[in-house]
């Protein structure tokens, strides 16, 4: 939890100027009610004429009547003064946007929370005069604490939520200048503000923080596949090839002195090469499947291989399909596959429908079947994941629920505006 | 340069009344001690002008929106309303008068100037 040093000492300037007009204005308090019922008094002939006040020797009772309302007002008064005379001496609630002002340019700059609040912190309680502010973030770090000065023991601690449309970031918390004492409404609203600030400062590092970490899982996705491709060539394809030319040779060699031997050969280098094609099919339909491009997205989908004959497949599509990125165009047909070979292998449905719908920047797929419902407590498997991840990986996101009439539906939600691959 | 509608009214009646105040107290200096029984004594008279003067000087802070013009304002104020209470009980019927609208107008702008502008923002 960084701390940073005391914001005010308990007696500065400022404290003794609040305390002298407190005094003085309690003290010109009292005197004016004393003198307005001794004033009555006199009024009504009660006390007699003077050319000196300490001539005038008013009665005792009317002494304790014109201390009655002195007793009974003096400490809802002093309160009322106290909150009003420390926002003229410390706060400035007549010209807020000075600190709003400040804090907008340095929370502008903020390119490390970890940096930038505690000085935020340092600012808000400089510029309010508090002795202590912390800043706690919910999200953007869950267990930073930001704070400047020195919590004060026992004394109240205002706590105020900071929030970016309606999505908690965090809490923003202050103490009074003075033990005992609590913030006055003036100081409240101002830090309210500040929380506004704040919330919109977090909100967008907490974007950038994502944004990063997603540019991370890109290059390492990318990084993954190559390798995986790599992988593939090398392992698979690479000695199927060495093998063919080995063959060759041999049929090469063969050909003239032993044809049948030769001939052998040759029905096994064909049979090798047959391999070696659909080798190179499948690394090919993993890239991305070929299908798409022969058939488009619905095409796809409709051609997909259900595997049980029993089943009836139902694609609907708008008519003609919004041009779509490579990207959600993989997305949609992996999804829809898996979803597909979920309703064979588990649902055990007879009927399989296929809805896409594209409306205002999103694509909507749902795989509804009627089959067993899904249980909510079943552990996602590695296809579920995979679909999430999938329409995650896009902005996306991706439900599995049950239909009251039974069976179950696979509602993946994507924006179709991801950039064109 | 950005000032709160309450802070314009407390500053124009403060020049006012410090005006006011400070033209008729320069009429009680000119003709020095008091000599009759309805006339001030001369050091309230001196006390007066001073503070009619500081007066002049907060409305300015006032009038630019300072923190030192409040201030100021708020502890004139106070010692004006101080300062007016000793009429209020012992002068002639007409100053006596004075006095109370004095206090009224102390009052005012007193209130005006601690007024809180600004409401507070929802939670």
């Amino acid at each position: 939890m960084p701390t940073r040093q005391r914001a005010t000492t308990r007696w500065d300037t400022n404290s003794l100027l609040s305390g002298g007009l407190l005094v003085l204005l309690g003290v010109a308090y009292a005197a004016l009610i004393y003198a307005v019922v001794i004033a009555m008094a006199m009024a009504v002939g009660k006390v007699g004429d003077s050319q000196y006040v300490l001539d005038l020797a008013p009665p005792w009772w009317v002494n304790i009547i014109a201390l009655i309302p002195i007793a009974a007002t003096i400490l809802p008064m002093t309160r009322w003064l106290r909150n009003r005379i420390n926002d003229l001496v410390y706060a400035q609630h007549d010209d807020p946007y000075t600190l709003i002002t400040k804090i907008n340019s340095q929370l502008q700059g903020m390119t490390n929370t970890q940096l930038t609040l505690p000085i935020l912190a340092e600012t808000i309680a400089r510029e309010l005069r508090l002795p202590y502010i912390a800043i706690e973030t919910a999200h953007v770090d869950p267990t930073a604490c930001y704070t400047f000065g020195v919590e004060p023991a026992g004394g109240p601690l205002s706590h105020l939520p900071i929030a970016y449309l309606g999505q908690p970031m965090g809490t923003l918390i202050a103490a009074a200048r003075l033990p005992g004492q609590s913030l006055s409404d003036s100081d409240l609203a101002l830090l309210r503000d500040v929380a506004q600030q704040l919330g919109i400062a977090l909100r967008a590092a907490q974007l950038t923080a994502d944004l990063q970490a997603t540019r991370e899982r890109l290059v390492i996705a990318r990084e993954e596949e190559r390798r995986r491709i790599r992988n593939d060539l090398h392992d698979e394809l690479a000695p199927t090839l060495s093998a063919l030319l080995m063959q060759l040779g041999a049929l090469r060699s063969l050909i003239r002195r032993d044809p049948d031997q030769a001939e052998a050969i040759a029905g096994e280098l064909r049979e090798d090469l047959r391999q070696a094609t659909a080798e190179i099919r499948r690394l090919v339909y993993d890239l991305r499947p070929p299908m798409l491009d022969d058939l488009g997205l619905v095409g796809a989908i409709r051609n997909f291989k259900l595997q049980n004959a029993a089943i009836a497949l139902e694609v609907t599509a708008p008519e003609p399909m919004p041009p779509l990125s490579a990207a959600v165009e993989v997305a949609v047909y992996r999804i829809a596959s898996e979803a597909m070979q979920n309703v064979v292998k588990h649902a055990g449905a007879t009927d399989c429908r296929v809805c896409i719908a594209v409306n205002d920047g999103y694509l909507t797929l749902s795989v509804v079947d009627n089959g067993q419902s899904f249980a909510a407590d079943a552990a996602a498997g590695v296809g579920m994941r995979s679909m999430r991840e999938r329409a995650a990986e896009l902005g996306g996101t991706l439900s599995v629920q049950s239909n009251e009439s039974g069976g179950t539906s696979v509602i993946a939600r994507l924006p179709t505006g991801v950039i064109h691959g | 340069m950005t000032r709160p509608r309450t802070i314009t009214i407390a500053a124009i009646l403060l020049f006012a009344v410090s005006l006011l105040d400070m033209v008729s107290e320069v009429q009680n200096l000119t003709r020095g001690t008091a000599t009759g029984p309805d006339e001030a004594p001369f050091f309230m008279t001196v006390i007066s002008f001073t503070l009619a003067v500081a007066g002049l000087f907060a409305a300015y802070g006032l009038w630019r929106n300072e923190k030192w013009g409040k201030v100021l304002t708020t502890g004139l104020m106070a010692l004006q309303i101080l300062y007016s209470v000793v009429p209020l009980l012992v002068a002639p019927p007409a100053m006596q008068a004075a006095a109370a609208v004095g206090i009224v107008i102390y009052l005012a702008i007193l209130v005006l100037v601690l007024w809180r502008g600004r409401k507070p923002a929802p939670a």
